[in-house]
């Protein structure tokens, strides 16, 4: 068997490379975006924030000041000094920090929720919460354990997709309670 | 109202979640019989109630 072989079994093909990098690109945004939200003033920051790591990413540069906690640094890029002419990579049209609307009030501090809410999360055992929270997040593995398994009993090509009638038979396997019962 | 609602549905998210993740554990991973398979469940809502009430007073 040599380079020229026939055979597509294991092979990726680049558009299902580029869609995967794409794919991660966009998860890694999202979780730097989003921990730069989470210390920003609300939630309606996150798209602002992604975008703007994505941005970032793409233009290998953004430097490191927002990483740094410099403050008044929020979703911007750096900006040139005054009277210093503007470089090709200088952020125009790009994405921009989210204004609070003429008619929007901002989220308030985290200091002025109400108290049942802080009752609520703060409550509870930490080892029974732990559990739970744990015990709650388990059926995701058993999605992937469960294509593992079709995988290995269905062998197919990467152009070869999943029936619908057996993702749906997966999907109740694992979330269905009668499954459990009586399966 | 809105926010009864959204409780509602969270308790019974996680209630759902929880049995299908210790249920998963014990048919899947451990191979235990129907029965412990559905104690399994019955243990991770219960489980999840608890924390969940625990939690909100």
């Amino acid at each position: 068997m040599g380079w020229g072989s026939e055979q597509e079994r294991g092979q990726a093909t680049v558009e299902w490379v580029g869609l995967v990098l794409g794919v991660a690109l966009a998860l890694g945004a999202v979780v730097a975006g989003g921990r730069e939200a989470a210390k920003g003033e609300s939630s309606a920051g996150l798209g602002g924030a992604v975008a703007e790591r994505i941005t970032c990413a793409v233009r290998d540069g953004c430097g490191g000041e927002r990483a740094l906690g410099a403050p008044g640094g929020a979703s911007r890029a750096p900006r040139a000094a005054p009277g210093a002419p503007r470089g090709p990579r200088a952020p125009r049209g790009g994405p921009r920090a989210p204004r609070a609307a003429p008619g929007r009030r901002p989220s308030p501090p985290p200091a002025a929720r109400s108290a049942p809410a802080l009752r609520r999360t703060s409550g509870g055992s930490p080892l029974l919460r732990g559990a739970g929270e744990l015990a709650k997040h388990a059926w995701i593995a058993c999605f992937g354990y469960r294509r593992w398994r079709y995988e290995v009993e269905h062998p197919r090509t990467p152009r070869q997709s999943v029936p619908v009638g057996d993702a749906v038979d997966m999907v109740n396997e694992c979330l269905n309670p009668l499954s459990f019962f009586f399966g | 109202m809105m926010r009864r609602l959204q409780r509602v549905f969270a308790v019974a998210w996680g209630v759902v979640a929880a049995g299908a993740g210790l249920g998963f554990v014990a048919r899947d991973l451990l191979g235990l019989p129907p029965g412990a398979v559905a104690l399994a469940w019955t243990a991770g809502a219960v489980l999840v109630l608890a924390a969940m009430r625990r939690s909100s007073v």
